[in-house]
Formats: C-alpha cells, structure tokens, sequence
C-alpha cells in the first residue's frame, strides 16, 4: 500500500467523526472480547500436559488461522463471484472483495508468525514444511498476487473485473495445492503428537476450551469491525480516485481553453494521492 | 528463552501488528476522509448499517 | 473455435521460427538455472542426481514464465489490440498461444531432460512415465501460464507481475512433476501414479479455467 499521508493534527476527534452506534457496539464488544481473551489465555486457563505454556500461543493461532484466514479469503471469493455476476455488479462487492484480502493477508501473516513462535516451542523449530503450513505460506503468496493486481494502474472498472477472475482462480488453486501438498507431506511426516489439532480435541474441556471458543468470538467480531472499517477506506479511496480522475479532466479542459489566452497557473486544488 | 518469554513475545507481536495496521486504518481514512471534505465528496460516504452504497 | 487456435498457435511458432528468441534466450536461461544450480548446491557435496527431478522441473518452471511473456509481447501493440481486433474466438485465441507456449516447452524440456541427465548424472528408468509426466506437467504449465499472461499483458508491471501471479499456481506442478520424475529415474520407491493424476486433474481445470475466462479477460485489457 502507499504511505499513508500524514493526518492533519487535530485536537480532538469530532462526534461526528466517531462513527454510527452500531459500529461502535461493535468496536466496543471486539475490544472486551480480545482483554476477555488475553486475560484468560495468559493469566486463567491452566497450562497445558504436554505443551506447557506453549498452548497459549495456540488461542492466536488458531483463532486467526481458522477465522481470520478461511473467512476471509472466503469473503473475497464470494464478493468477486458476486462482482462478476451482472446482476449483482456492483462497486460494494469489489471493494468488500479487497478490504477483505487486505485484512486476509495480514492475518494469515499473523498465523504464519504465531504458529513458528509455536513451533519453536513445541517443535524445537522455526519452521516445518508440514502439508498444513506449506499451503498456508503458498495461500500467503497467493493472494499477495491478488493485491498486485489490485493495484495495476488502470481503468477502475477494467481492474476490479480481473481482480475478480484472479480471486475466482485462487480459490480454484487452493484445492490443488492442498492436496498435492498433502500428498507430498503424507509420505514423509507421521502425525506428530505436539499437534495444534490436539488443542481442538473434543476431550479438553473446561477453561481451555472456554478460552478457545471467546478467542474465536473476539476474532471474529475483529474481523467484522476491520472489514467495515476497511471497506470505508476502499470506498473514499475510490472516491478520490474519481475524483482526481475528474479533475484531471478538468485541468486538460481548462489547460486547452486557455492554450488561446496566456498561459494560467494550474493545480489549483490539492493533489490526490495516489491509492 | 523460556516459554513464558516466547509466549509474551508472540502477543506482543499480535498486538502491535494488529495495533499498527488499526491505526494506519483510521489516519488514513481520517486523511482521505479531510482531503475528500474539502472537495465536499466526503459526505456521500455510505455509513455502514444505513443501507445506502449497497449492492 | 479449434480453426481459430491453429491459426493462433501457427501464428506464434512461426513468429518464433523466425525470430527463434526462445531457442537462442529461453532455451539458454534454463540451461543457465540447471548449471547455477549445480554450483549453488556444491556438486560433490550433494547428490545432485538425488535432487536433480526437482531442479530440471524448477528450471522448466522459471523457463516457462519467460516463454510467456514472450508470447504475449510478440502481439502488436503490446496492448494486444490485434488480438481482440482479430475477430478470433477467444477460446480459440486461448488454446492456440497455449499448445504454442506448449510445443516450445516440449521441445525445452527435451534438451533440458538431456542435459539433466548429463550434468546431474541420472538414469531414466521408466520412460513412459517420464513421457507422461512431461506431457501432462506442460499442458498444465501452458494452459495457467497463457491464463495469467493474459492478465499481464501490456502493463508495466508485467514483468514483474506475471512470476509473482503464476508460481504460486504453479506450485503444484512442480511437486507432483518433480515426485513422479522421481519416480521414473527411480530415485524414490513410491510410483507416479497419484501425481500424474494430479498431473492431469491440474492441466484439465487450468484448460477449463481458461477456455471461459480467456476471452472476458482480453476484451477488458
């Protein structure tokens, strides 16, 4: 993404400004859940047997991992199809489809970093090239790609259409990645007994699992109010795309009436930045 | 270093990533949102829950 | 829709039998990665023969990329005005400039595999499945490729673009290719039979994705 551009000081932010009730209920809720979480993972919920304090980094990781990740990348997928399909076109769906990649990608950065620190812990190492992280990083990748192509200069309309093909393309290349990965990984590693999964053993109940289930909730209500927030961000972006498209427009008309007279000073107004 | 040190350090590191990405967000909505105001186009932004800019 | 094709794909060989940039920069780039590998990996250090399926498929792989470009620079105009222009059926546009891409990777494949076998010192055990493998990797490798090289065309960022974009979806490829080159050279015990089924399951869904998204995806450039 570009560098943001630096936002005028300001004493207070206005009323106004904060946003409608509902999302901030919203924010609100997202910040309880996420202290309800900390505070359970790292002060209440017992160690685990076998990983010890290592499980706690597990209420991260599998949280964004599952949630974060899936969903996300789910959501784009959706909002593409339905961006390409005429009848529900429409610009909502083709930012919705962005904000949710963007806010994708750093979560499955997230779970990539977390589950290494994890691994360290359990595993002794940094990196393993297990079936699930191998596709985990190539879905990482992929959808890198797709944020390239979101950002190739080019007419608004023509871009969003093959974001939208490459999207609907990735979701086709996730199954093929994972099994092939599968595949490979399933004739080398036998399940290791320090697996995440055993977290998610229907057998732990009590606090851990609590902990588990509030951590998926404040992810995912994170999500929510990072996608609303992410999709406004789209939205004015698209705004002063059109905008400084049309006072481009403006200034070449400007510029040839004015080729007659003597040559006037032009950029008058503030120049758009660049999204 | 022990767990509890690899622990703490993997939701320091959730948090600030989290943390930076949130206030990146917001600065630059707010920006655009001034920049698009003085050009008066900020106001058409669809607030989320009152239905308008939907598909 | 095929007539198109052929007409395409007649188009692109000969443009490449008489400028022959893929025998005289492609053809030497893979031959280039075979040998860097070998020094990157220390070639007495390493049983090269060991890793050698993989590297043949890795070069194949970067190899192709270049092939892409290549085919989608030679349009005139580089917008590919022409193309869209022509009137042609875009499946058909698709399938030509894909068994194009293809027939040049086959015949690079066919002086990379002998080098391969030289260089990194390999036996070629089970022919045929080697010759399947080939086939079915390069149908898939084309078929993503002429996808993905659609998308790029034309664009500054091409370049930089179109690697970025297609090995991610290539990845697979180079996997199942790899193992079940494996399998034909007899390094490994297991057969190829479940990769060339990837191997063939990837090609017929990349040629799929293509026959339908192809055509959009040129108009929109």
């Amino acid at each position: 993404m570009s560098a943001p551009a630096p936002a005028l000081p300001s004493p207070a932010p206005t009323r106004a400004r904060r946003g409608p009730t509902p999302i901030r209920v919203l924010g609100l809720a997202t910040v309880a859940a996420l202290a309800a979480t900390t505070w359970l993972a790292l002060v209440a919920s017992p160690a685990d047997v076998n990983q010890r304090d290592a499980v706690r980094l597990l209420y991260l990781h599998v949280p964004t991992a599952w949630l974060a990740m899936y969903l996300s990348f789910a959501v784009t997928t959706l909002a593409s199809a339905l961006y390409l399909w005429p009848r529900t076109r429409s610009r909502f769906w083709d930012i919705t489809a962005g904000a949710s990649a963007e806010i994708g990608i750093v979560f499955i950065g997230l779970t990539l970093a977390i589950g290494s620190i994890w691994g360290r812990t359990t595993w002794g190492v940094w990196w393993t090239w297990d079936a699930r992280l191998t596709s985990t990083a190539v879905l990482f990748v992929t959808y890198l790609g797709y944020l390239a192509v979101r950002r190739i200069p080019s007419d608004t309309e023509v871009r969003s259409r093959r974001a939208a093909v490459v999207a609907l393309v990735a979701f086709v290349n996730v199954p093929l990645v994972h099994k092939s990965v599968e595949w490979w990984r399933g004739l080398h590693q036998p399940a290791s007994i320090l697996d995440e999964r055993r977290l998610l053993d229907p057998q732990i109940t009590g606090l851990m699992a609590a902990t588990l289930l509030v951590a998926v909730v404040a992810f995912t209500l994170l999500y929510a109010w990072l996608l609303v927030h992410r999709f406004r961000l789209g939205w004015l972006e698209q705004r002063a795309e059109d905008e400084g498209l049309a006072l481009a427009l403006a200034e070449r008309r400007a510029e040839a009436s004015a080729a007659d007279a003597s040559p006037t000073p032009l950029g008058v107004g503030p120049e758009p930045s660049a999204s | 270093m022990t767990h509890a040190a690899y622990v703490l350090g993997g939701y320091a590191l959730a948090a600030s990533v989290l943390g930076a990405y949130v206030t990146w967000l917001l600065g630059r909505t707010r920006s655009l949102r001034r920049q698009l105001d003085g050009t008066g186009l900020g106001q058409h932004l669809p607030e989320a829950g009152s239905g308008e800019g939907g598909p | 829709m095929f007539r198109d094709a052929v007409l395409v794909a007649a188009k692109d060989l000969r443009i490449e039998a008489r400028s022959r940039v893929a025998a005289s920069q492609v053809l030497p780039f893979g031959f280039l990665v075979l040998i860097v590998f070998a020094f990157a990996l220390d070639a007495d250090r390493t049983g090269l023969a060991g890793v050698a399926a993989g590297l043949f498929w890795v070069a194949v792989v970067f190899s192709a990329v270049l092939a892409v470009q290549r085919s989608f620079a030679v349009e005139a105009g580089g917008g590919g005005d022409a193309l869209r222009l022509s009137g042609l059926d875009g499946g058909g546009i698709f399938l030509g400039k894909a068994a194009a891409i293809a027939v040049q990777l086959l015949a690079l494949e066919a002086v990379l595999g002998l080098a391969t076998v030289v260089l990194y010192g390999v036996d070629v055990r089970a022919a045929g499945v080697l010759l399947a493998t080939g086939l079915l990797a390069t149908t898939g490798i084309a078929a993503a490729g002429t996808v993905y090289g659609v998308l790029a065309m034309g664009h500054r960022v091409r370049d930089t673009l179109l690697p970025l974009l297609a090995l991610p979806v290539l990845a697979p490829v180079v996997l199942a290719a790899a193992r079940s080159t494996e399998a034909a050279l007899g390094v490994t015990t297991a057969g190829g039979g479940p990769w060339l089924r990837l191997l063939a399951v990837f090609a017929a869904v990349y040629l799929a994705v293509g026959l339908v998204a192809f055509g959009p995806l040129l108009e929109e450039a």
